[in-house]
């Protein structure tokens, strides 16, 4: 369909002005890495300034940020992958099986969704103190494999991506449920699969406080809890430097999402077409 | 060129970026303070004091010395330490908002609580009475003598419980003070002496007509405070009574005056802000406004990095403000659990009590140390201060000390963080309009209710 030229000027320029805004807040977050504190605290700029090497060296005296951003890569990957995995094989067994109490399992599912993670925090730290699991990542990984809210999206792709016809054929073709499941399943539920992947990533490498309740040990520090102690000393701030590993640390997202952004338009198209 | 191959393009190009600048940022491990070698029990230290012969025969336990602070400054001067005494310090910095709840959950375990921890002013009072903390004028009885004698004695009431035992020691005096705009002063005032502007602003009641002054001078361009948060802070010092007494919670006629004080101020629109914002710091350089209320610490934190190589520099002086006020400050405790009580005990001496380098830390950001000795040397170096119009920083903070030394010791309690921060809300909303006095102050008493249940509340204003 030709859209009249005057329509599609509008269209960009409401457009460029969404980008500007979407983007503006990233260059603000460079500028500041490249000023210094006292110049952050009182004024805004958008001229880059001259203190990226001040900044860069307090960053280092103060923190080990490659170690943290190691820690933060490890607890990422890791989570996010039994996120995923898991996520699929239990939205598949609510797709592909009819069975008893299916639908409690699924209101349950959905009701774990509402509750808000703050309110376990306390609770979650006594249980790992008890089984002596603290200063480990352990407990920030393994819980992963529960993901309500995971499970509930990609259930509800699976529900129209995966037909039932499919894993029927392969049944009778003598295909084990395992072998259906990674080999022809988890290819079809890719798209969702890869979106909440971003979206667990994002979290779990964001994620700040239950790391601050259950890590003492500053090797074991992630990046969120290493950049809070840049602004933590209320008598010698380091605003310039916390910036700049603000910037370093959300390249890995930016990463992620240049890679696998496909994968969500993807997935918010699939569902909406007819066989 | 296709626009999936430009995406792996710049995906590529910021990860080998990211890549470079990692390899930049990592540690070198052999300069780390914090990797050498194990504590060993009976560590040769640089302490100079004589220790009790008991905590002598204690040796130290194995695995390093865990401190838990707020502070970069106390990591930076623990690892120096550690490296200078051949023991392995792990220095965990934990934002302000988030150290007490982290405290609270794992103080009493000796597998999760740090061996030393530092904690600010306004929750000492509350650690001190947790008897969660080791006894210094039981373990350390000569060291703890030394310190009481030498250090000022609001600083030692404050980190001693109710028997007058010694529980915290700190470095540093926060001397509260006035800074002043010279300019503005000898414009309004006809002097930039220090002690001149400090008795024209003496008086609460001469602070309308004083304003009137400088609105008609720079046509309402120039405000008389820089912020009301800092204001309060030193008003709220006035007080001769503790805010809690006996589990009663009482508000009382000077603090009901700290909210028509602020009325005033708000109706005559006497101050740049609210709080410590843009328009503040930049406020050191522009003029914006005349007077000030910061500590000894805020010299280095927020006064230098705003004017040093900027138009602010020199244009400011520091005097006494009108009601002594002792704001801020850090506290250290050893915690009872510790294994390492020698090397807590040394690395606490010699990062707040040791003269030497009470002097090289204070000096080097025109703070007022803990202790009489040490302040002696910095005030008798005679050090101007160009940044203050080459004012001696060091003697002006001696004069203050002085003063504010005689404030009653018995009026802090482990509630007056909380109580202060809810009053500061409770004068906002009268003193902007939103709510009567009446609905303000029982509005405080409901907030300081939920907080502590076991308060009761009473209205004596």
């Amino acid at each position: 369909m030709r859209i009249k030229p005057v329509k599609k000027t509008v269209m960009y320029i409401f457009l460029i002005a969404l980008a500007i805004i979407s983007f503006f807040p990233f260059y603000v977050m460079i500028i500041n890495a490249t000023r210094s504190t006292g110049d952050i605290l009182s004024g805004f700029s958008l001229i880059p300034g001259k203190s990226i090497a001040d900044n860069f060296g307090e960053m280092q005296s103060r923190v080990d940020v490659l170690k943290a951003f190691r820690n933060s890569l490890v607890v990422a990957l890791s989570s996010t992958a039994l996120t995923c995995y898991f996520s699929a094989m239990t939205a598949y067994g609510l797709t592909a099986y009819d069975f008893k109490l299916k639908n409690t399992a699924f209101t349950a599912i959905l009701v774990i969704m509402m509750i808000p993670p703050q309110l376990s925090v306390i609770g979650f730290f006594k249980f790992m103190k008890g089984m002596n699991l603290l200063n480990s990542f352990i407990p920030l990984i393994l819980p992963s494999i529960a993901s309500a809210t995971t499970v509930f999206f990609i259930k509800q792709y699976a529900e129209t991506a995966l037909s039932r016809s499919i894993i029927e054929s392969a049944r009778i073709d003598g295909a084990g449920e395992f072998k259906i499941f990674n080999k022809m399943a988890l290819p079809i539920l890719a798209p969702a699969i890869f979106t909440m992947g971003i979206n667990s990533f994002v979290t779990s490498w964001n994620n700040y406080l239950v790391p601050l309740i259950l890590l003492s040990d500053t090797k074991k520090f992630t990046l969120p809890l290493v950049i809070r102690i840049f602004n933590a000393d209320t008598q010698d701030p380091s605003v310039g430097a916390m910036y700049l590993c603000i910037a370093i640390s959300i390249v890995p997202v930016m990463i992620v999402f240049f890679l696998f952004s496909r994968y969500i338009i993807d997935g918010i198209g699939a569902g909406g077409e007819k066989e | 060129m296709k626009k999936s191959s430009l995406k792996r393009m710049f995906t590529g190009g910021m990860a080998v970026a990211m890549a470079v600048t990692m390899l930049g940022c990592g540690k070198n491990a052999d300069s780390s303070a914090s990797n050498t070698a194990k504590s060993k029990s009976g560590t040769k230290n640089s302490s100079t004091s004589a220790k009790s012969d008991d905590a002598k025969a204690e040796k130290d336990g194995d695995g390093p010395l865990v401190i838990w602070t707020q502070g970069n400054s106390i990591k930076e001067d623990a690892e120096a330490w550690g490296a200078a005494n051949g023991v392995d310090v792990d220095v965990v910095v934990i934002p302000f908002a988030d150290l007490q709840t982290k405290l609270k959950q794992q103080i009493t375990d000796p597998k999760t609580a740090p061996d030393v921890y530092a904690i600010t002013k306004d929750y000492v009072k509350d650690w001190v009475e947790r008897g969660v903390n080791l006894d210094l004028s039981e373990e350390f009885p000569d060291d703890a003598k030394n310190y009481i004698d030498n250090t000022y004695k609001d600083l030692v009431a404050l980190g001693s419980d109710d028997k007058g035992d010694l529980q915290a020691v700190t470095a540093e005096y926060p001397v509260g003070m006035m800074y002043y705009n010279r300019e503005i002063a000898k414009n309004i005032l006809g002097t930039d002496d220090p002690d001149e502007v400090g008795k024209a602003l003496s008086d609460v009641d001469q602070w309308p007509d004083l304003y009137e002054k400088i609105n008609d001078a720079y046509s309402g361009k120039v405000k008389m405070f820089g912020t009301t948060q800092n204001l309060n802070k030193m008003l709220s010092n006035r007080r001769e009574k503790p805010y809690v007494k006996d589990d009663v919670f009482t508000v009382t006629k000077d603090m009901a005056n700290i909210f028509e004080i602020n009325k005033q101020i708000y109706d005559d629109k006497m101050f740049l802000t609210e709080k410590e914002d843009d328009a503040y710091f930049s406020g050191w350089n522009t003029d914006a406004f005349f007077v000030d209320f910061l500590p000894s610490w805020g010299y280095s934190s927020k006064f230098k990095p705003q004017v040093d190589g900027k138009e602010g520099a020199g244009k400011w002086g520091m005097t006494t403000p009108p009601y002594a006020y002792n704001r801020g400050g850090t506290y250290f405790f050893i915690t009872k659990t510790t294994s390492h009580k020698n090397n807590a005990w040394d690395l606490v001496k010699g990062i707040s009590v040791d003269t030497q380098k009470l002097v090289d830390v204070q000096k080097g950001k025109d703070g007022f140390a803990s202790t009489k000795e040490a302040n002696k040397i910095l005030v008798d170096s005679g050090y101007e201060e160009p940044l203050l119009g080459n004012q001696k920083v060091f003697e002006e903070y001696q004069k203050q000390a002085a003063i504010q030394e005689k404030l009653p010791t018995d009026v802090v309690t482990k509630y007056d963080g909380d109580i202060e921060s809810f009053m500061n809300d409770a004068v906002i909303n009268y003193a902007n309009g939103s709510m009567s006095l009446d609905d303000a102050i029982k509005g405080l008493g409901t907030q300081v209710q939920s907080a502590y249940p076991e308060l009761t509340v009473k209205y004596n204003y």
